[in-house]
């Protein structure tokens, strides 16, 4: 089972693009759909995809906020469907000075969690 | 095609069992079946158990102590379609012959997993990237009801009278877990979960409870007019394009045009309807899915009043999920036991106005990212 953290090769994880900057996804050859995260590695369907990357920006598609229980201590936070011009729509955090809106500019923002393992968030396009 | 009867109903009141055991429910529903259907356990030819957390060979052990003869017991598990899957397993074993009376029931003791979400299954590359980004259930319900107020123009207060309507309706159900009536202020008022549902739009995690059926092939000569299973489709969740509407409810769309097919039926001709109203959203998303309305259209036959106890078309006369609870493998069980009281008229003080020929029993199972819903259910029950 593929863990979010599994590098691939270059060391990166597999959702990342070899040098760190882009979210990696795939295309599968047959029917040219286009998925996220891509197929991993170590798949044995993995030769019936090709890898492409997705561009920097996207439009929101829909989105919640989460309201963890007051007992947590944790603060709400929003999560978002996010449209890319390159066919693929992708489900993150959205980490913004407001509220998200559909249809809104956001921009991958590739990072670490706390918890130093690799994640992406969306924030707002300038 | 040999006519599959359903001769007998039971199901344990959904709610928080401390003093109950999961045997104990399951036993309480299947005995309950049974004797609905003037049945001994001896001429019971095999069991079908739907469930999702018990763990392995469930049904077998929930059934020991019934010292039954060595028949077969089948253990299904299509997350919250577990119950309406073991149903539509049964049926084919009884079409082609092998047996002429099962019994299928479901159960789940949701209390014992300590509250919360459901757990998404993530034995998945996908699904476990999503869930450290946050994906839980109520997130994927909360997006589509962004989408749905966005695109068709209505505020949140439609939202809470689906929870409205089905908390009154639980309100008259001994089996519900949730007896009391709410307003919309108190629903919209209630804790934000995951924007825009709040808690009351959700149907509670903690609840246990038990639902069975007795099937056959043998027409029942019982007090009650006799309910047969017309329609039985399950389908599995294509996967996600990048264009999907969310709306649009695929997979349940899908399993009704073929139940339909197969009951040889239009959605106008369905009387009543049980479906997976595990938040409110579901429910208007599903009125179209189930082409109880035209695309759109879901918020606007709400508010009709068309699928109230006095409507036209009443939809979960039961409760529903959000009242009456939501114990996954036996959801999809009790919606259709709800429906045979309905066709019966054995509801009680929830009994639908109209007398009722056929009715629709929905339900879907979840928990993965990439797909609408992993697995549908459809069933149409007719006298």
């Amino acid at each position: 089972m593929t863990d979010n953290a599994d590098t691939t090769a270059t060391g990166r994880p597999y959702w990342q693009t070899p040098d760190g900057k882009h979210l990696a996804a795939c295309e599968e050859r047959a029917s040219r759909e286009r998925f996220f995260p891509p197929i991993p590695q170590g798949s044995p369907l993995h030769a019936r995809y090709e890898s492409i990357t997705l561009g920097d920006e996207a439009r929101i598609y829909s989105f919640t906020v989460i309201h963890p229980h007051p007992k947590s201590g944790k603060a709400p936070f929003a999560l978002v469907y996010a449209d890319f011009p390159e066919k693929v729509r992708v489900f993150g955090i959205y980490e913004g000075d407001g509220r998200p809106s559909i249809g809104e500019r956001v921009r991958v923002v590739i990072g670490a969690a706390e918890s130093g393992a690799p994640r992406y968030t969306f924030t707002a396009a300038r | 095609m040999k006519d599959i009867y359903i001769s007998g109903v039971a199901m344990t009141r959904f709610g928080k069992h401390d003093q109950a055991s999961m045997q104990d429910l399951a036993q309480e529903a299947v005995l309950g079946a049974v004797a609905d259907a003037s049945e001994t356990l001896d001429n019971v030819e095999a069991f079908y158990c739907g469930n999702v957390f018990g763990g392995m060979i469930l049904g077998q052990v929930l059934l020991r102590d019934l010292a039954l003869a060595g028949v077969p017991v089948y253990n299904i598990e299509n997350a919250c379609a577990s119950g309406a899957s073991a149903v539509h397993l049964a049926m084919h074993a009884l079409r082609a012959g092998v047996y002429e009376t099962v019994v299928v029931f479901g159960v789940e003791q949701l209390t014992k997993l300590g509250g919360g979400t459901i757990p998404l299954q993530l034995n998945d590359y996908k699904t476990g990237l999503y869930a450290e980004q946050g994906m839980v259930l109520p997130a994927v319900y909360a997006m589509r009801g962004t989408r749905y107020l966005h695109e068709h123009g209505v505020t949140s207060e439609v939202l809470a009278k689906v929870a409205v309507k089905n908390r009154y309706n639980g309100s008259l159900n001994p089996y519900a877990q949730t007896r009391k009536e709410t307003t919309v202020d108190e629903v919209l008022g209630s804790r934000m979960i995951a924007d825009p549902l709040t808690l009351l739009q959700c149907c509670p995690s903690a609840v246990d409870g038990s639902a069975a059926l007795v099937l056959t092939t043998r027409k029942p000569q019982g007090r009650h007019a006799p309910v047969r299973i017309i329609g039985s489709v399950v389908q599995s969740g294509i996967r996600e394009q990048h264009d999907d509407d969310i709306l649009d409810a695929e997979i349940t769309a899908r399993a009704a045009r073929l139940a339909y097919r197969q009951a040889g039926i239009g959605p106008s001709e369905v009387d009543v309807v049980e479906l997976h109203d595990a938040f409110t959203i579901a429910e208007l998303i599903y009125y179209e899915a189930l082409g109880l309305c035209a695309p759109g259209e879901g918020a606007a036959l709400l508010e009709s009043g068309e699928t109230s106890l006095s409507g036209r078309i009443p939809v979960s006369p039961s409760g529903g999920l959000l009242a009456k609870g939501h114990p996954l493998g036996a959801t999809g069980v009790a919606q259709m036991t709800e429906i045979v009281w309905q066709l019966q008229r054995r509801a009680g003080d929830r009994q639908i106005t109209k007398h009722a020929r056929i009715g629709l029993a929905q339900c879907t199972g979840g928990g993965i990212a990439g797909v609408d819903h992993a697995a549908s259910s459809v069933h149409i029950l007719s006298l």
